[in-house]
């Protein structure tokens, strides 16, 4: 008997694909630490480790391809910060140990803020990714055209990148742009940046007669409605994780008001 | 906003602000050039998205919602925290610039007119980026945004003042001059649009 013809069994809604809506708001419930400076940093560390860990657990391969980026600004963030704690500390005029631990601690305390922000973006990303950028954006609950801005604005982006090479190749070979420090690159950039503008968007103009101006294609592309909810298995953790860190943040406010 | 093909263009022209945003540390690091040129496309949405003032600015804050996301990613992971900024640049641009640079875009404007008008719109533009940015960097970063006007900040801080004034005092000094050299930028590219894709946005 053929497979195709036998009634397809209706999808049992799981009571998670409810709660898959509430997912922004779970993001947010994760980051709500932030906004309170007198949590323990135990527990901002923890929850960092805990959302980096989901993360990695997740997709590991979107977490490696950004942390380079990311360790790359908390090389040039940490001295920084180092210097503007060290200047904070010391005009308190304290000894000079008290000095050096008052800078670790704060220094400390700014990293475990940053990395707590950054392992939940992180998460988020992770767990919304649906396999391409398409699904993924298709597949959030946002408004269709805040979707057609996205999609389409990370398709020009690798557009933008090939069309500024190319053009920042043109000048350099005319002599008009620099390819080491110069004060005169400076005076070129509006030029260089017109060119690549009316490039990529003559390009668009020329897609917008043929392909771009048909309706089917945006309904197939990037449709209307998301009929189908996708829940994965981390998303229950997820969501307890965030429970448990209001939980944390309510009791935390009893006993700091009580 | 209903999607229909009729206002696909000005979609598209949102989409290229974004990646225009995104992509432009491409060009700085080809360029060598030490400045962060990340709003850009938010001032050139706000300026060319046809409509109401109401309609640029919820599609130039998108512009700026979408690409400081995505430019947290690619380019700086400090970028998502500051959409507030990208928002507040969005409003100036669409209820402040939007309409009185015309003259700018046309190329009637004297010499003088585009010099007063663009300076003037972009020390505009720096001071409210400073006052929206300040408590960001300094409530999540210490005041630290990761480039070198955290010495500034330091400088000031170590003269007794607080590290909200310092971050603030530092943003008022620098944030204008940065804003003014991107609202020339997005006033001189967008005299670049081609009349091919005009003649699809005003459709």
């Amino acid at each position: 008997m053929d497979s195709s013809k036998l009634p397809q069994t209706p999808k049992r809604i799981n009571f998670l694909d409810y709660f898959r809506l509430l997912f922004p708001l779970v993001y947010i419930a994760l980051l709500a630490p932030l906004a309170f400076p007198d949590l323990p940093l135990e527990f901002k560390l923890a929850l960092f480790l805990v959302c980096f860990c989901f993360g990695l657990l997740i997709n590991a391969k979107i977490v490696k391809g950004v942390l380079p980026t990311i360790l790359a600004s908390l090389a040039t963030l940490t001295p920084f910060i180092g210097i503007v704690q060290w200047a904070k500390c010391s005009s308190f005029e304290i000894i000079q140990n008290t000095v050096s631990q008052c800078v670790i601690t704060e220094t400390a305390s700014v990293l475990v803020t940053f990395g707590l922000g950054t392992s939940v973006f992180l998460l988020a990303v992770t767990n919304e990714w649906r396999g391409s950028l398409l699904n993924s954006i298709n597949g959030l609950r946002i408004p269709r055209s805040v979707r057609t801005i996205s999609i389409v604005g990370s398709v020009l982006i690798g557009e933008f990148r090939k069309t500024m090479a190319r053009t920042h190749l043109a000048f350099s070979a005319r002599g008009q742009a620099y390819p080491s420090l110069h004060w005169r690159n400076f005076f070129i950039l509006p030029a260089v940046l017109g060119c690549v503008w009316s490039a990529v968007l003559k390009m668009s103009a020329d897609r917008l007669d043929l392909q771009w101006s048909s309706q089917t294609f945006w309904d197939k592309y990037i449709p209307h409605k998301i009929s189908e909810v996708k829940t994965s298995s981390f998303d229950l953790i997820i969501l307890l994780i965030a429970f448990a860190t209001i939980a944390f943040l309510i009791l935390s406010m009893t006993k700091f008001y009580i | 906003m209903p999607p229909t093909t009729s206002n696909v263009p000005t979609y598209i022209l949102a989409a290229a602000c974004v990646a225009l945003n995104v992509a432009l540390g491409t060009l700085v690091y080809l360029l060598k050039l030490p400045i962060y040129l990340d709003s850009i496309g938010i001032m050139m949405a706000a300026i060319l998205i046809p409509g109401t003032a109401y309609r640029a600015f919820s599609i130039s804050s998108i512009v700026g919602i979408v690409s400081f996301i995505i430019g947290g990613f690619l380019v700086n992971p400090f970028l998502p925290y500051f959409i507030g900024t990208a928002i507040a640049g969005a409003a100036f641009g669409a209820f402040v610039v939007r309409g009185r640079v015309s003259s700018l875009l046309t190329g009637e404007a004297s010499l003088g007119t585009f010099i007063s008008k663009t300076v003037l719109f972009g020390i505009g533009w720096g001071i409210i980026a400073a006052i929206v940015s300040a408590p960001v960097a300094v409530y999540l970063f210490g005041g630290v945004t990761g480039s070198g006007t955290a010495l500034i900040i330091a400088f000031l801080v170590k003269t007794g003042q607080q590290v909200l004034s310092s971050a603030l005092l530092t943003g008022l000094a620098v944030e204008p001059i940065d804003k003014t050299l991107q609202m020339l930028c997005a006033i001189i590219i967008s005299r670049w649009t081609p009349a091919s894709f005009r003649k699809h946005l005003s459709a």
